[in-house]
């Protein structure tokens, strides 16, 4: 699993890559529990790469975005491959995430507000 | 070689190796400085002594020689009588105790026209004086040595040495001095001059010579004859030479060869008396060309130095011994607690911490090892105990979670059918538990004699805190329903609740649905479930429909929502948790709802449990020979209608 | 000593009075020199018993410079002597009356020795320089003067050797068995020396002879042979017995007071046998050939020391020479 960093503007890029799964997800949580603490709040997830996500990646994402939302940004997922979108659909988490086609309008869907 | 030898050893080895190596370079060092002073001082001795005997011999020698020569030049300017000569000659023996015999011998008919041979000759025997004429037809002196070669030669010479019978088998040697006189007008040789000496003394001079206990003095003629040696077989029978090719000796031949020829040198030979090596000393007489040699043992020259050397090595001996012992004792006290260590670790490393560890008290290395190894084994105990402790506190919850999860799984209805007075539903449901505890649930009751409600959900993640979740969630959605709640209620409330009480961002995914038992009648709510399948008689396998859902306790206040629907008679409920379609087999390819929908279409019509049994077996069969990795939980309802 | 011993036990048997044994007849020797290994077989001759084998009791006497052994033998001092074939011929031709009964040396040992210092090379480059010889052989170098044409200052000695040792003189004559040896043990080395053989000048004239006078062989000829047959029969047991024969030689040598080295007289040995029985060339031990006899004539009447060569037959009376 790869996790890389990239910012746009105040919006926190991160890409990640691989298996989202138990495993890996503390990765994940690590780095964006040090991100967000040191005032990050506006973050993208970029999926692109990802090819599977367990229920400990949705809890990672799950964690993200509340901590996010705590303090009054959010984390949006960007480029979902049709399975791992299904994954999120099933649990109903677009219901409550804000999902994108692209990163693109991740990001920016930030400035519309 | 040494590499698996002790310590001990190698110290010993390596440490008296060394200061054997050390003893013998200095004390070879020592011998060897010691050995070229002594032979540089014992040359200056030998050249010395062969030096003093030389001048003593030579001071004999000219003494002897300045008669002869006097007479020479005396008989070569004068006139004289017969008488004179006579009187001449015999006063040279009576006055010159060096001369044993002297004649004048004339060359033949030049003294007296009527005699070949003219040579008046006087001699000393015992303490007279004898007189004789030499020369005769069985002496014809003119052909000897003594009177040939100075002729020839026009120069004294002395002669060979040689024996003389008459008078008492001694040495002797002859100077002879030719003299001349003018005859008509022309230099004519007249005759010889001779002076018989008497080597006696000489022998005695050099047998006397004694250097150390059998050193020796030898002397050699002109033409390398033995004049004087030890072995008297030599004297005056062999020549250096005959001596050298009787024993095969060529650097005896190259020394006579040099000492005939004037040379001097001290040399290291082999002795022909003792048959050891001597070093020998020649120089030669002036007078004669012969020559005077000095043999010195070599070992009794270098008996003090070796002496000195015995004594040394027995020293070194005796240190290198000591070394020994104390190098010993040394290694010894080093690997005395050593090896008693390597003993005790052994024991320590097999398990037994309880060995008293030696030699810690001591305040070397060795100690400070051994307190080390004391420190590793408290460390190691406490570590152990607190190990056993944690590993028994560890175990303990385990096994207590393991037993409430149990419970929990034990309190789910698995008594089937449960409801056998209700004619109207066959009701079966399974759940195989995956190797580590996981978190899927099922569950069916009655809120009141016609509503049946039921339930099916999975805990994320796996372990101790999904089956607290589990316990928890199974708990509240117990608690929650009831006659009047409509299933969104239900699982908004236990959402909230869910919300409230964990942080861990958690979730449970559950369906829960209520059925009248009388009309058929379904009201059913997803939380982010995965959505079960109708088996219907008109439309085959449908799912229920898709609804806005989310998984229970992450987000509160989410507006869940329940749909309606009613079930025709033998229409069946097939829901299942997603270790049913997402089982993997050994090349990583899902169950997957497809094969799921398939196997539910052809046993569509088989009771309850049949239905799950075929379903559970396809999956093992899939799933044959990778482990399980999820639950797999399936509950079938079906609905018989209602008898009434 | 196991041969000693076996000889010893041979002598004791040989010494006993056995009857039926015809007296020994006595007869008595002179060699022509000092004892030395060059009599060796005569020496073993006489201690292996070989003389009282032959019937003969013999009687060697001490030879020597006092002692010339030709007058000695005219005087009748001596039964037989030995001399070189030269003098006994020169003799013969000057009317004594003696025979040759044996021809012991059957080739020359004589030799020309000079220091390769001199620059002599070849005979003729000693022309003119000084050439010593023992006093009585005078006509040997004059027979090799005149060979080789060639005109030396002659130097006669009692013995040569130190005079040339001294380099009194440049060329000495030397006998290959005696006075070639002690100049090499006088410390000159052999490749020091340029050294020509008469035997290979062309000069080969026999030396070693045994005379008596024509007397005694014509009264005794039996004691003669039987001394001659004595005389062979010891020299092969030297030949074949050198340690024997050196300890014959050194017993007489120490008697009669002549310096001994063994180097040296094992020399004499091996280069007596060389001589007397020669591996080369067609020689019968212990005869005469007519034409060393006639070679050795020619010499001296050509030297002027005789004008007239007695016949052979008169002359010699050994074993017949065998041709091969």
């Amino acid at each position: 699993m790869h996790i890389k960093e990239n910012k746009v503007g105040t919006v926190h890029v991160i890409s990640l890559s691989g298996r989202l799964d138990a495993q890996n997800a503390p990765l994940l949580d690590n780095r964006t529990s040090t991100t967000i603490s040191e005032g990050t709040t506006h973050i993208v997830l970029d999926m692109e790469k990802v090819d599977y996500i367990s229920s400990s990646g949705l809890r990672a994402i799950v964690s993200i975005v509340k901590s996010c939302r705590e303090k009054k940004g959010d984390c949006r997922i960007a480029n979902l491959q049709p399975a791992v979108y299904n994954i999120l659909e099933l649990g109903g988490f677009e219901n409550i995430i804000q999902i994108f086609e692209s990163t693109e309008t991740a990001v920016s869907s930030f400035r519309d507000r | 070689m040494l590499k698996n030898k002790s310590i001990a050893f190698k110290l010993i080895f390596f440490i008296l190796l060394s200061s054997a190596l050390i003893f013998s370079v200095m004390f070879g060092y020592d011998y060897w400085m010691s050995r070229n002073i002594i032979l540089k001082k014992v040359r200056e001795n030998a050249a010395t002594l062969t030096s003093a005997t030389v001048n003593r011999i030579q001071t004999v020698l000219t003494a002897a020689e300045r008669t002869p020569k006097n007479t020479a030049s005396f008989l070569a300017s004068s006139h004289f009588s017969d008488h004179d000569l006579l009187n001449l000659l015999k006063n040279i023996v009576e006055t010159t105790p060096e001369i044993y015999g002297a004649a004048i011998a004339f060359e033949p008919y030049l003294f007296d026209k009527n005699r070949l041979h003219y040579a008046p000759y006087y001699y000393k025997q015992g303490d007279s004086i004898k007189f004789t004429w030499l020369g005769g037809t069985d002496y014809q002196y003119h052909l000897f040595d003594w009177y040939l070669i100075p002729r020839v030669l026009g120069k004294a010479i002395w002669s060979e040495p040689y024996y003389d019978e008459g008078a008492g088998n001694i040495v002797m040697t002859t100077f002879s001095v030719p003299f001349y006189k003018e005859l008509n007008g022309k230099r004519t040789f007249m005759g010889v001059v001779t002076a018989d000496i008497s080597l006696d003394w000489l022998q005695k001079l050099i047998s006397n010579i004694r250097i150390y206990d059998h050193g020796y003095g030898f002397l050699i003629s002109q033409t390398g004859s033995w004049i004087t040696h030890p072995l008297q077989d030599l004297m005056m029978n062999e020549t250096i030479f005959s001596t050298a090719e009787w024993r095969g000796d060529d650097q005896l031949r190259r020394i006579g060869r040099d000492m005939i020829q004037g040379g001097s040198d001290f040399i290291l030979i082999r002795s022909l008396v003792y048959d050891q090596p001597h070093w020998i000393y020649y120089m030669p007489i002036p007078s004669n060309g012969w020559s005077v040699g000095v043999s010195i043992p070599q070992n009794e020259l270098m008996a003090d130095l070796n002496r000195l050397l015995r004594n040394l090595i027995i020293i070194a001996v005796l240190a290198v011994c000591f070394l020994f012992a104390g190098i010993t004792v040394i290694a010894e006290s080093i690997t005395r607690p050593l090896r008693a260590l390597v003993k005790v670790t052994k024991r320590v490393a097999t398990g037994d911490l309880e060995t008293p560890i030696p030699g810690a008290d001591i305040g070397d290395e060795v100690g400070q090892l051994a307190d080390a190894f004391v420190h590793m084994t408290h460390s190691l105990k406490s570590y152990i105990h607190n190990l056993t402790e944690t590993t028994a506190a560890k175990e303990r919850i385990e096994s207590e979670l393991k037993i409430a999860h149990d419970i929990q799984k034990g309190i789910l209805p698995k008594i089937f059918p449960p409801y056998p007075e209700k004619k109207e539903l066959d009701i079966y449901a399974t759940l195989q538990p995956a190797k580590e505890v996981g978190g899927d649930f099922y569950d069916f009751y009655f809120v009141d004699d016609r509503h049946l409600c039921f339930t099916i959900g999975d805990v994320s993640g796996k372990g101790v805190p999904a089956s607290l979740l589990m316990a928890v969630t199974t708990t509240l959605l117990k608690a929650k329903a009831g006659p009047n709640a409509t299933p969104d209620q239900v699982l908004a409330r236990v959402n909230s609740d869910l919300c409230e009480e964990q942080q861990s961002n958690m979730f449970v995914t559950a369906f829960f649905g209520i059925l009248n038992i009388y009309s058929g009648q379904l009201t059913y709510c997803n939380a982010g479930h995965n959505l079960p399948y109708m088996l219907t008689k008109e439309n085959g396998v449908v799912r229920f429909q898709k609804s806005k859902t989310l998984v229970l306790g992450v987000f509160d206040h989410f507006p869940y929502t329940t749909f309606e629907s009613v079930l025709q008679p033998r229409e069946c409920i097939f829901l299942y948790t997603d270790g049913v379609t997402e089982a993997m087999n050994i090349r990583s390819e899902l169950f997957n709802e497809d094969r799921l929908e398939s196997l539910l279409r052809q046993y569509a019509s088989l009771p309850a449990k049949d239905l799950i049994e075929k379903v559970a077996q396809s999956v093992h069969v899939f799933e044959s020979g990778a482990p399980q990795a999820d639950d797999i939980t399936i509950v079938a309802i079906r609905w018989n209608g209602s008898e009434t | 000593m196991k041969p000693l011993l076996k000889w010893i036990v041979i002598a004791l048997f040989l010494t006993a009075p056995v009857t039926g044994q015809p007296p020994l007849k006595k007869i008595s020797f002179l060699p022509h020199w000092l004892p030395q290994a060059q009599f060796a077989g005569i020496y073993m001759a006489e201690d292996l018993n070989i003389f009282r084998q032959h019937g003969l009791e013999v009687t060697i006497q001490r030879g020597g410079p006092n002692e010339p052994p030709l007058p000695a033998l005219m005087k009748g001092k001596v039964d037989l002597t030995s001399v070189f074939l030269f003098q006994g011929l020169e003799a013969a031709g000057r009317g004594k009356p003696l025979v040759n009964i044996a021809q012991i040396g059957q080739r020359a040992a004589l030799m020309l020795v000079a220091k390769k210092t001199t620059g002599i090379e070849e005979p003729r480059d000693m022309a003119g320089m000084y050439l010593g010889v023992w006093q009585g052989f005078e006509l040997l170098p004059l027979a090799f003067f005149k060979k080789y044409t060639i005109r030396m200052h002659l130097i006669s000695a009692a013995s040569p050797i130190n005079l040339f040792l001294r380099e009194g003189i440049a060329v000495t004559t030397a006998m290959r068995y005696n006075e070639y040896h002690t100049i090499l043990a006088s410390g000159l080395n052999a490749d020091e020396l340029v050294t020509f053989n008469f035997s290979d000048l062309g000069l080969d004239f026999p030396e070693d002879g045994l005379y008596c006078l024509a007397d005694t062989y014509e009264s005794r000829p039996d004691v003669c042979e039987a001394f001659t047959a004595a005389v062979l029969q010891g020299w092969r047991a030297a030949f074949a017995q050198p340690d024997r024969a050196i300890e014959s030689v050194r017993r007489r040598m120490l008697a009669a007071h002549v310096p001994y080295s063994p180097a040296h007289q094992y020399w004499m040995l091996k280069r007596m046998q060389d001589i007397i029985l020669p591996q080369e060339g067609n020689h019968t031990m212990g005869a005469l050939k007519e034409s060393d006899f006639l070679s050795v004539g020619n010499m001296l009447i050509e030297t002027g020391a005789i004008t007239t060569v007695p016949p052979f037959s008169a002359f010699y009376k050994g074993k017949k020479h065998a041709e091969k």
